[in-house]
């Protein structure tokens, strides 16, 4: 569903942030991309949804490259940011109708998906007000509606579980569960190694803009934890 | 207090037009548009000191040596409070960093001196260029003594506070009346807007007064009186301005004692004023009404550019100040056309101090003011910490482009065909008259819509924490109201200098230029990657 092929990329200044990095994420797949902060996690994940360009290297979604298509790659992808700087001046009900109208949802399915996440993340009776009104965790469960409202086949996510209540997150790992068995691929980045080792089936390590582990997640860790292994390469 | 106020105004300045930013960020493009930045404040410093120095030589050549020093304050004064009034409120008040400073040990009055000093650094610049020049051509024919240079150096540095006072007085009021209401941004920008218009038509009749009783003076060629009255006129009308030009050319201490009191006192009462009932108004600007009782009703689906649209038009009446900056210049050009309306052309350009300039190029008068209100300058910076949000939809880049041109054309459009009908009934004219009445601002409307995009394309700025940064002093606006103003001036020193039967031929080519330029934009701003924007 993902393929990265030797990404790079270099922010002006002469900074590498990714420096050939190579991923591949199947349908049905929940990947963690592990990082300590400035590794390179977040540039990976704006490369791929395309608000950032790179100099080398491709991204393929579902096999069409982002760099050449990025519009029909877009459509397959769903982003949830690491801090939700969502349109303030909507109300929450305007914001997921505009997401609803960009990636031309039906309006039958739009209203499905609202009523059903709105209910599921408790954010129904505050959809009425300005997103400016909210808090740091509504928007983010704003944010987490609007991604499931066009059925992603790809959902990338930057720190989800950052700013969500205890409850939203159990709910958020249900969701990204049954999106899973839906065949849907998901890859986001945390530092929540407990989440990543008990939610992911693949987890990749990443390090100063290279990959340092990736597979499979008990293949990966072995007989430790995920803590204990990312600490080990960490002090290398 | 004032270590924390000296800490506050050095932070905040240092972002003067992204200049921190651009300075650490090691990015060449950037440093490079910062080169383009300054290079066009030189251009506009060498422009603004060229015409403030002859000005003063021209003067001295008539013997009217007596009115500079009271003329070019009176005329600082109205530019600062008309530059100010509109972001004063946003500056004074801006919520966005008032919750982060308040939870320092910082006092609120602090924290109001920093932000009224911000404005003043600004102003002050302005007062340098074109004060400076002025005084210099003055000392240099008239050798006056030490005093004059005492007086002038530190009278121009004073000179700012009164009209900024003035100015932040209106966007106090309006803010402080509008905070507790719903349509606050509304209310603010129309209160604000009618309050300096009410001002400005009440300086500019007084003037033309003045200018007609200036001008029976000219016809008996009587300069010296000429220029005792205008110095008398324009201390009629802008008293401080009497004060600063008695200090100044009769070394007199008392008036130099009053112009000090005049421009001091008031700042400072205002000052201790605001900051009593500022942690009052920032809360009730910060206040949420949130409702939290939805319930789902039926939604309606929309095309991609008419949800683009109107998410756009939300975001542009959901800012006061960009409303406020940019509404101006339309809703100005509909004044201009209800004057002449009333008054007749002659009449307003005596008022505005302009003789034939109205009669010659009025549709290019228009294209300049219509020029100045462009939203789109400011659209691509305006989505600031959103930017990612925009650039993961899958939208294309002309999606995107057009639905902020279309802002444009929402705001103007009915302005301009405004004022064109108003134009029509109080102008009299040739048919080709009316038909560049309407077409050369309808082309610069398009032209600035799609310079618009292109200069803020150039030039983007996203990490702002007050909106009055993007609108009042990024280097896009600089750069696009400078462009308004070549572009605009160019052709009309072309018409002047072309013999009359050439005029419309010298227009019709304008147009024609300007819809070119216009399109090969189009086409360009189009093509761009915003992923590297």
């Amino acid at each position: 569903m993902l393929q990265i092929k030797n990404l790079c990329k270099t922010y002006p200044g002469g900074k590498k942030a990714v420096d050939h990095l190579n991923l591949k994420i199947a349908p049905g797949d929940i990947y963690g991309f592990i990082g300590h902060n400035g590794a390179g996690k977040t540039t990976t994940i704006k490369a791929i949804t395309g608000i950032i360009d790179f100099q080398e290297g491709e991204i393929l979604v579902d096999g069409i490259s982002v760099r050449k298509d990025p519009l029909i790659c877009k459509r397959k992808i769903a982003y949830i940011p690491d801090n939700p700087d969502l349109y303030e001046y909507l109300t929450g009900i305007q914001y997921l109708n505009f997401i609803g109208d960009i990636f031309q949802v039906s309006v039958s399915e739009r209203e499905e998906r609202i009523r059903k996440y709105g209910e599921l993340f408790e954010l129904m009776p505050a959809l009425g007000d300005l997103i400016s009104s909210y808090s740091h965790g509504m928007k983010q469960k704003l944010a987490i509606i609007s991604a499931l409202l066009h059925k992603p086949s790809l959902m990338i996510m930057d720190e989800p579980f950052v700013g969500l209540d205890p409850k939203a997150s159990v709910l958020l790992k249900d969701v990204m569960r049954q999106m899973c068995e839906e065949g849907t691929a998901i890859f986001f980045s945390t530092h929540v190694l407990e989440v990543a080792e008990k939610l992911c089936n693949k987890v990749a390590i990443i390090k100063d803009g290279k990959l340092v582990l990736s597979g499979r997640t008990r293949e990966v860790i072995g007989g430790q934890s995920l803590e204990s292994l990312f600490m080990e390469l960490e002090e290398k | 207090m004032w270590r924390e106020v000296r800490l506050l105004t050095s932070v905040s300045l240092r972002n003067i037009w992204g200049v921190n930013q651009i300075r650490f960020s090691g990015d060449k493009k950037q440093k490079r548009r910062l080169l383009l930045l300054l290079v066009t404040y030189v251009l506009l410093g060498v422009i603004l000191g060229g015409y403030a120095g002859g000005l003063s030589y021209g003067l001295i050549l008539l013997g009217m040596e007596r009115v500079l020093p009271s003329y070019l304050p009176a005329v600082l004064s109205l530019l600062i409070f008309f530059f100010t009034a509109f972001k004063a409120g946003s500056i004074l008040f801006d919520t966005v960093t008032y919750e982060m400073l308040i939870a320092l040990p910082v006092r609120p009055a602090a924290i109001v001196l920093s932000r009224f000093l911000n404005m003043y650094v600004q102003n002050i610049g302005m007062c340098l260029i074109i004060m400076l020049p002025a005084a210099s051509v003055y000392a240099w024919f008239l050798k006056p003594g030490l005093w004059f240079y005492f007086s002038m150096i530190l009278g121009t540095f004073l000179m700012p506070f009164l009209p900024m006072t003035a100015a932040c007085a209106i966007g106090a009021l309006a803010t402080a009346v509008s905070s507790r209401i719903k349509y606050r941004n509304m209310i603010n920008v129309v209160l604000t807007i009618t309050l300096t218009i009410g001002f400005l038509v009440l300086v500019t009749a007084e003037s033309a007064a003045l200018e007609a009783e200036g001008s029976i003076l000219q016809n008996a060629e009587m300069l010296g009186e000429i220029a005792a009255m205008l110095e008398q006129g324009i201390g009629s009308i802008y008293f401080p301005a009497k004060w600063f030009s008695r200090a100044v050319v009769d070394s007199s201490t008392a008036a130099f004692a009053g112009f000090f009191t005049i421009s001091v006192v008031p700042a400072a009462l205002f000052v201790s004023l605001v900051q009593r009932y500022f942690k009052k108004i920032c809360e009730a600007l910060r206040a949420h009404k949130a409702q939290g009782n939805y319930a789902l009703q039926e939604l309606k689906g929309r095309s991609q550019l008419r949800a683009l649209y109107q998410k756009e038009v939300k975001r542009y009446f959901a800012s006061g100040i960009y409303v406020m900056n940019t509404l101006i210049g339309y809703i100005l050009m509909v004044v201009l056309a209800v004057s002449i309306l009333v008054a007749g052309v002659e009449e307003v350009e005596r008022m505005l101090g302009l003789p034939g300039v109205m009669s010659r190029f009025l549709p290019l008068v228009l294209a300049l003011v219509s020029s100045m209100g462009s939203t789109t300058v400011s659209s691509i910076s305006m989505e600031g910490k959103q930017w990612w949000l925009t650039k993961s939809l899958p939208l294309t880049t002309a999606q995107i482009l057009d639905s902020k041109i279309l802002v444009n054309l929402t705001v103007a459009l009915p302005c301009l065909v405004l004022t064109d009908l108003i134009l029509m009934i109080a102008v009299k004219t040739t048919f080709l008259g009316y038909v560049w009445i309407f077409v050369i601002p309808f082309a610069y409307l398009l032209l600035f819509s799609v310079l618009g995009i292109t200069i803020n394309l150039k030039m983007p700025l996203f990490d702002w924490e007050s909106e009055a940064v993007v609108v009042k002093q990024s280097g896009a606006v600089v750069v696009s109201m400078m462009t308004g103003m070549i572009s605009t001036i160019l052709p009309m020193v072309l018409v002047l200098v072309l013999p009359r039967r050439l005029t419309d031929v010298c227009l019709g080519a304008v147009t024609v230029l300007v819809l070119a330029v216009t399109a090969v934009l189009y086409r360009k701003n189009r093509r761009v990657d915003l992923r590297k924007i």
